[in-house]
């Protein structure tokens, strides 16, 4: 039984829980100004240094500050990317519109922390829209009906294990940062208000760098040493035109704009290849995909 | 830590884009503006040597910005660099002004946390929409 069809795109705007992380942990570090020059000045070495060279509790801070954001970014891109979230035990049917690799593109692939799990996106039978529709976004493909769409993502031990490696890199490359980010702005100096403001900033983003760098190839290590992997059903390769029952944590998913989403597909079932070709009308798997492994009671199982 | 996430949504997760934005700016030009006003303790800046330190200071806020949130995050940076350094800019300048006033190195960061926020919220009243879709989706 076909339900009303819900409307394409934005209905509201979606929580980016990345961003608001991100935004309180900033927060707490810039209100702890008075705990960090408490910690230069327990760090003797540090301190002696900065007194025998003339410079004062500025620049250290600054370099403190960049390192301590730059882990903290990293921290947050990669714990986001890998946390279970809440949502509901849904199951629906469909055909593959679409499936997006994790590692898709070059800043992924250079920047692994920030890559993403292994995604499907599934043009879905009727009788699964009341799965679909959301108040924040409703995806849907390009086909002249706009038939709306369930992504799947598939958990990759590949985004994990960079997000892990990331996390590790970046927590050794604070301490380097620090001390190369005081170094070279000690050089600059601060004898005028200009000079000062850019050996700030030089500090702050030498010491960022620094932090990003080993995160990037802490990431890199992490991902080399585990194994790629791609969403399968039965053991099979899935395929851009595959009729597939997907099961999992169905949720708002903040990462394709808060439209529906497994986080992540738990099970899934092949049930044979359609002859048309992306993109998909929901017609198709409704007319060639009669029977599905979902429950037949209803869409959502809970 | 899944309770920080969900302390953040809760206390940030109404605000727009914008505003977001302009919050992480003003946070980090005002941890910045503290870090130098340690380094000129009881330094009064005059209104020439505010507009002097907030030019690279916003240039650089933006950029970094930009990195995270254009390029790490997948929102674009192309779509966001525009609106982005008006924010900065505009961000900026009220974060140092404001903290030259109140001579409070403690609680500059926030105070530009919030001034973000305002100048955020009524930038994007102004631009209208939200930049919409990561390229993850």
């Amino acid at each position: 039984m076909a339900d009303v069809k819900p409307p394409c795109g934005q209905q509201n705007a979606s929580v980016d829980t990345d961003l608001t992380t991100l935004l309180l942990i900033l927060g707490g570090l810039v209100s702890a100004i008075s705990l960090i020059k408490t910690a230069i000045t327990n760090w003797t070495a540090l301190s002696n240094w900065l007194l025998a060279n003339g410079v004062g509790m500025g620049i250290p801070l600054a370099a403190i500050g960049g390192a301590l954001i730059a882990f903290t970014v990293v921290f947050v891109i990669a714990y986001n990317r890998c946390r279970p979230r809440e949502g509901v035990q849904a199951c629906s049917a469909g055909v593959i519109n679409e499936i997006v690799p994790a590692y898709d593109n070059g800043v992924d692939q250079f920047f692994a922390f920030t890559g993403m799990h292994n995604r499907i996106d599934v043009v879905v039978k009727s009788f699964y829209w009341p799965l679909v529709q959301n108040n924040v976004f409703v995806r849907c493909a390009a086909d002249a009906d706009g038939s709306p769409m369930i992504a799947g993502y598939y958990w990759t031990k590949e985004v994990c294990a960079a997000g892990q490696g990331a996390i590790v890199g970046g927590a050794v490359g604070i301490i380097p940062g620090v001390l190369a980010g005081v170094a070279l702005a000690a050089l600059i100096g601060c004898a005028t208000i200009i000079l000062c403001i850019l050996a700030l900033i030089v500090a702050a983003i030498v010491a960022a760098a620094i932090v990003i760098a080993a995160a990037v190839i802490g990431g890199q290590v992490g991902r080399a040493l585990s194994e790629e992997t791609v969403p399968e059903a039965d053991d099979v390769a899935l395929r851009v035109g595959d009729y597939v029952t997907t099961s999992g944590n169905l949720m708002n998913i903040e990462f394709i704009d808060g439209a529906r989403g497994y986080w992540w597909v738990t099970d899934s079932a092949l049930h044979g290849h359609s002859s048309e070709a992306a993109p998909y009308r929901y017609i198709d798997p409704d007319t060639n995909l009669t029977g599905d492994m979902c429950p037949g009671s209803g869409p959502v199982i809970t | 830590m899944a309770a920080l996430v969900k302390l953040a949504a809760l206390l940030f997760g109404r605000l727009s884009f914008c505003a977001l934005m302009g919050a992480i700016i003003g946070a980090l030009a005002g941890f910045l503006f503290a870090a130098l006003m340690e380094e000129h303790p009881g330094h009064v800046f005059t209104n020439a040597e505010l507009l002097q330190i907030a030019v690279p200071l916003a240039i650089a806020c933006w950029l970094v910005v930009l990195l995270i949130v254009g390029v790490w995050l997948h929102y674009g940076a192309a779509a966001i660099a525009w609106p982005l350094l008006l924010n900065a800019f505009v961000t900026v300048l009220l974060t140092v002004w404001a903290n030259n006033l109140i001579q409070m190195p403690a609680i500059a960061g926030i105070i530009g946390l919030l001034i973000g926020i305002l100048v955020g919220s009524i930038l994007c009243r102004f631009c209208g929409r939200l930049p919409q879709g990561t390229t993850h989706g």
